[in-house]
């Protein structure tokens, strides 16, 4: 963690507003792309943030300074993403798990796609969401760290609180679970007719 | 040799210790570059994840919802969990003097006015260390669940009595506002259901709560954890 950046945590930690607003808006956006990949919904995306935010603030206390702030804050934010998941599905079993958007802004803008083929991926993002949120809570955070944040296992290991083998067991477990559930799915859309 | 999947698990994405042995290998065994690119293809699936950019404008909004909300304590002190349920206070005290080898069993009343006529930081107290009580119950009956072969016949009675602690807990956490513990604590009571029923925790559904036991250990470690933060 940078020097800037850990003053202010130092001065959140004390109460100064200010110092998190600094925290809000150098990771609102990242955090939002995580939480995304988690609901499929924009406007679910945001109420998940401002959950992992208000959690952070709650929590800074518990913060270890040795790890890195960035880890920690996706880590809250992709749990508060699965919880919200969770709560949406209990409340409306059958629309929950459809992302809104899913070929998302930036895609949807540039190119019309295939019916058939958005079917395909349609059915792969609604099985990994799917399996991703019943991934026990360390493997979840270990293949979302992972595979989207670019983050390292010693990183993924300060994440999860434990030492760099369990982290990378966890890797190793979710990712062997995601494969068991999307290879048949990828298998398939290779045989089937253009 | 052939490699493990582990090993291209690492390899893929760069944390291998040596990818040059693993790039060699790659050349010149077909096998392993098979079984490679099925991995790569696999976890390309991942990249289906639905992806895209907030609305213009996110960080303000964001820091609007938020800031109205930093005003409010950083955590509810605990003791207002007495005040949350009288009920909750007797099981506190009760498994607080339990737990210490306290023979006698006080009544209810005498419990809970026991309870008033403490300041409220020794309120916070005993009722941090009978909450801590109960997670380490809790933890040492799913350790045995995720851990023990055979049927789960021993711990059904040790999860029904558990679960009656943890309905009053949770309840009493929703009350106070204390959000992350009464979702743990909600978790664990479906569990905790589960487990206590005869059909539900033996038969076909016996490795499905060995693993959810498995899971719920380790939030429960977490939320023990948090508690000894407090103290």
């Amino acid at each position: 963690m940078d020097v800037a950046e850990l003053e202010r945590v130092r001065r959140a930690r004390k109460g100064d507003a200010e110092a998190f607003r600094g925290i809000v808006e150098a990771y609102s956006q990242p955090l939002w792309r995580a939480a995304f990949r988690v609901l499929g919904d924009t406007a679910a995306a945001e109420d998940a943030v401002q959950n992992a935010f208000l959690r952070a603030w709650r929590s800074l206390d518990r913060f270890d300074e040795k790890a890195e702030l960035s880890t920690w804050l996706y880590r809250i934010a992709i749990n508060s993403a699965i919880d919200l998941r969770r709560e949406r599905k209990r409340r409306e079993p059958f629309s929950a798990a459809v992302p809104e958007d899913f070929n998302g802004q930036a895609r949807a803008s540039t190119e019309a796609p295939d019916p058939q083929q958005s079917a395909v991926w349609r059915d792969l993002a609604d099985r990994a969401q799917e399996v991703i949120a019943t991934l026990p809570e360390a493997e979840r955070t270990a293949v979302l760290l992972r595979h989207f944040e670019g983050c390292s296992i010693a990183e993924i290991a300060r994440a999860l609180g434990g030492n760099e083998n369990s982290a990378k067991q966890a890797v190793f477990r979710a990712v062997h679970k995601l494969r068991a559930a999307l290879g048949p799915l990828m298998e398939a859309s290779r045989h089937e007719p253009a | 040799m052939s490699r493990r999947d582990d090993e291209l698990i690492l390899f893929f994405y760069g944390e291998h210790e040596a990818p040059a042995e693993i790039e060699r290998e790659l050349a010149t065994d077909p096998d392993l570059a098979r079984r490679y690119q099925a991995l790569r293809r696999e976890l390309s699936g991942l990249d289906a994840l639905p992806a895209a950019e907030p609305r213009p404008g996110l960080e303000g909004r964001m820091w609007a919802r938020v800031a109205p909300e930093l005003a409010r304590p950083r955590r509810a002190p605990f003791w207002r969990w007495a005040a949350a349920a009288a009920a909750v206070a007797v099981i506190a005290f009760g498994g607080f003097l339990a737990g210490r080898g306290i023979k006698t069993t006080p009544g209810e009343t005498e419990v809970v006015q026991t309870i008033k006529g403490f300041t409220p930081e020794a309120r916070e107290r005993v009722l941090q260390a009978a909450l801590a009580d109960h997670l380490e119950s809790s933890q040492r009956l799913l350790l045995e669940v995720a851990n023990v072969g055979g049927s789960l016949e021993d711990e059904r009675a040790s999860a029904a009595s558990l679960l009656t602690a943890n309905r009053l807990y949770r309840r009493a956490a929703e009350r106070a506002g204390e959000r992350r513990v009464a979702a743990v604590l909600t978790e664990l009571e479906g569990l905790l259901a589960e487990l206590s029923d005869t059909t539900a925790s033996s038969g076909p559904r016996l490795p499905q709560a060995r693993a959810q036991s498995e899971d719920m250990l380790f939030k429960v470690r977490i939320a023990r954890n948090n508690l000894k933060g407090i103290s």
